[in-house]
């Protein structure tokens, strides 16, 4: 119950944020009556809630009763929940509470889970798990009560410590964060002194600072360097920060029916993920990782996890350890250097089709004062220098941005491609985010080919497979013949592998 | 699975009923923008220059939608079976090729509308497990055709898991 309070506790903070505001500006005293009657009510709700909320453990099945005046009594065969997960916040950790989830898979949003119990104890919490898996896996009772847990004197099938922890955050350093910091360093323009680009900030830094601050101040193009260092390093910083508050304590095992991680500072999660229902591997790398020879490693299954749909097993390994947990779990790893088809490089001038509307529109005004110069010479003059110094600035600024754009699809285009090895297709695609999908033929639900206007005129197809629960595995501009064989050599191996396996 | 590697179904068109379904659809849309434009040109753009432009260009080129559209529509539309997978094709400029092999088949809808009642046709609607594309829908079928096709796919789902 408590759980649930800090919940509706936390709903409220934009109700705070609010109250706040309405006591600066002087209303406080007709919201502060608003606020407080809001809160009386949903103390009420949370109480009503808790008071109506009971679970019951079945034979077979997880029974909940929820509601006051719309009841709604769920049931959930334990044949159905895929993963249970046990999770504890600051909070919950504080009074030894914590929420029990079961994913079923059937959710229509991702967001949501199909059934959970915000707090219960976490010794109930650990038996209700081992009562539901313990069925999961009765065909197996011969194996110990150990195994179903992963005996915790085993070695862990992989682990981080601090250093690998700390390597980790360094990676983790993203870039829409560091977008975002700049976006923001550039809104503080508005405030006077607060943007580090402008040696106005460095000025007001230099009692800290001393000299190294007036040579900022004094040059402008040396402030601009050392914001942007500002930047990164906050960056950086958030990165680690991230990286810590899940990753800490990365445990994962090895159980009876599938594997089990443990991660987490402040909020530990403690998830099990059922083999079985594995739909796709997803190993991810970036340009500095994969150098250093980095993998990111997750299972793609009918379960989402928490933030991402993968269920992250591995944050950041080497190509061993990678190897080690696909052997593990029964995959093959990636073979070394495999017949990989690459794509149409019509994929890099797509884009550039896509960008001429711009580069035509950039374009023109350059054309027009090219004429005017032809023509006459002297109608230049009666040109405000500086408005045509901006017009050609900001037009090689937009032409650099294209640039760039082009060559980042240019380096996408020359790692995107795909692999048919046997009984599966290796799916490898990006240059910033490098991902390779290992989609065995048996878990392909629907074939997509697509092309539109432009696609045709190259000869191109776009082909999307569908994937249970999961998603991404798609190939953008393949050559037509090759991904109509790809397409057949699929269909005949999903004939004669029949009705395998129906994801359950 | 006497099929050859290849495996692709014969294509067919669907019924030619579909067309004014699509029509019916596209008038039902086309009328509630060509109104909005008459409206707008009576209201906000009374004074403007223009005045009647937008009205006339709007019912024209709407006009020239449903003459011309279902007809391509139902064209492009095509659609194979086989005894392991469904093939659906549509469009040209946005062109669509799905195949679906029916041990996938999850569970399956045949839906007809007030329109498609009207017209003789109905819709069959494929689930698959997949996120992507996990709804495939067939629409102008004849019903007793759809009834038919659905009946066998069913066939599948059932020896599946029998």
């Amino acid at each position: 119950m408590l759980g649930a309070l800090v919940r509706e506790a936390q709903g409220m903070w934009a109700l705070f944020a609010g109250g706040t505001y309405a006591i600066v500006s002087g209303k406080a005293q007709w919201i502060l009556w608003v606020a407080g009657g809001l809160a009386a009510l949903s103390l009420v709700r949370v109480v009503v809630h808790w008071w109506r909320f009971t679970y019951q453990l079945g034979t077979d099945e997880v029974l909940i009763h929820s509601g006051y005046l719309h009841r709604n009594h769920r049931s959930i065969p334990f044949d159905r929940i895929h993963d249970v997960d046990i999770r504890q916040g600051p909070v919950a950790r504080l009074l030894g509470v914590a929420r029990v989830g079961f994913e079923t898979g059937g959710s229509t949003s991702a967001s949501q889970e199909d059934g959970a119990l915000a707090a219960v104890d976490l010794a109930t919490a650990q038996e209700l798990r081992r009562s539901i898996r313990g069925d999961r896996t009765r065909a197996t009772d011969k194996v110990a009560a150990g195994a179903q847990l992963g005996d915790p004197a085993l070695e862990p099938l992989f682990a981080m410590d601090s250093k690998r922890l700390l390597l980790a955050g360094l990676f983790n350093f993203s870039l829409m964060l560091f977008a975002g910091l700049f976006g923001a360093a550039q809104s503080l323009r508005a405030i006077p002194g607060a943007d580090p680009f402008e040696p106005a900030f460095w000025a007001s830094a230099e009692s800290m600072f001393g000299p190294f601050a007036r040579l900022l101040a004094l040059h402008r193009i040396v402030a601009v360097f050392a914001a942007l260092l500002l930047v990164l390093l906050v960056g950086v910083a958030a990165g680690l920060v991230r990286t810590l508050l899940t990753n800490f304590q990365f445990r994962l095992d090895r159980t009876s029916a599938g594997l089990r991680r443990r991660r987490g500072l402040l909020t530990k999660t403690d998830v099990m993920l059922p083999l079985r229902r594995v739909q796709s591997v997803l190993i991810e790398t970036g340009p500095f990782r994969s150098a250093l020879g980095w993998r990111e490693l997750s299972l793609q299954s009918l379960a989402s996890d928490e933030l991402r749909g993968a269920h992250v097993v591995a944050p950041l390994a080497n190509s061993n350890e990678i190897e080690r947990i696909l052997h593990e779990i029964g995959w093959r790893a990636p073979p070394e250097n495999g017949d990989w088809q690459r794509i149409s490089r019509s994929y890099v001038w797509m884009s550039l089709l896509a960008y001429s509307p711009l580069i035509l529109f950039i374009a023109s005004p350059l054309l027009l004062f090219g004429a005017v110069a032809i023509w006459k010479f002297d109608a230049l003059a009666s040109f405000p220098t500086g408005s045509i110094r901006t017009l050609v600035l900001i037009v090689m600024a937009m032409l650099a941005a294209i640039g760039v754009r082009i060559s980042l699809r240019w380096l996408a285009w020359k790692r995107t491609g795909y692999f048919f090895d046997g009984d599966r297709v290796l799916i490898r695609r990006g240059w910033w985010r490098q991902r390779t999908f290992i989609l065995p033929a048996k878990n392909v639900q629907s074939l997509d080919l697509t092309e539109n206007l432009i696609d045709r005129r190259f000869g191109t197809v776009s082909i999307t497979f569908g994937v249970a629960g999961a998603s991404g595995h798609s190939l953008p501009a393949v050559p037509r013949e090759k991904a109509c064989q790809l397409r057949s050599e699929l269909l005949s191996l999903l004939a004669s592998a029949g009705s395998a396996s129906m994801p359950r | 699975m006497a099929e050859g590697v290849s495996g692709i179904a014969e294509l067919m068109p669907v019924e030619p009923g579909y067309k004014h379904v699509l029509r019916v659809r596209a008038a039902f849309f086309w009328g509630a923008i060509t109104a909005g434009a008459v409206f707008a040109d009576f209201t906000t753009l009374r004074h403007a220059p223009f005045h009647g432009l937008l009205s006339i260009a709007i019912s024209l080129m709407a006009i020239g939608i449903l003459a011309f559209l279902p007809q391509r529509q139902w064209r492009h539309l095509r659609y194979g079976l086989t005894d392991r997978l469904l093939q659906v094709v549509r469009g040209r400029f946005f062109h669509r090729d799905t195949i679906v092999p029916l041990v996938r088949v999850q569970h399956l809808d045949v839906s007809r509308g007030p329109v498609e009642k009207l017209f003789g046709t109905a819709t069959l609607i494929v689930h698959t497990a997949g996120t992507h594309n996990s709804i495939v829908t067939l629409p102008g079928l004849d019903p007793t055709r759809a009834v038919e096709i659905r009946d066998r796919i069913r066939e599948h789902i059932r020896s599946d898991f029998g």
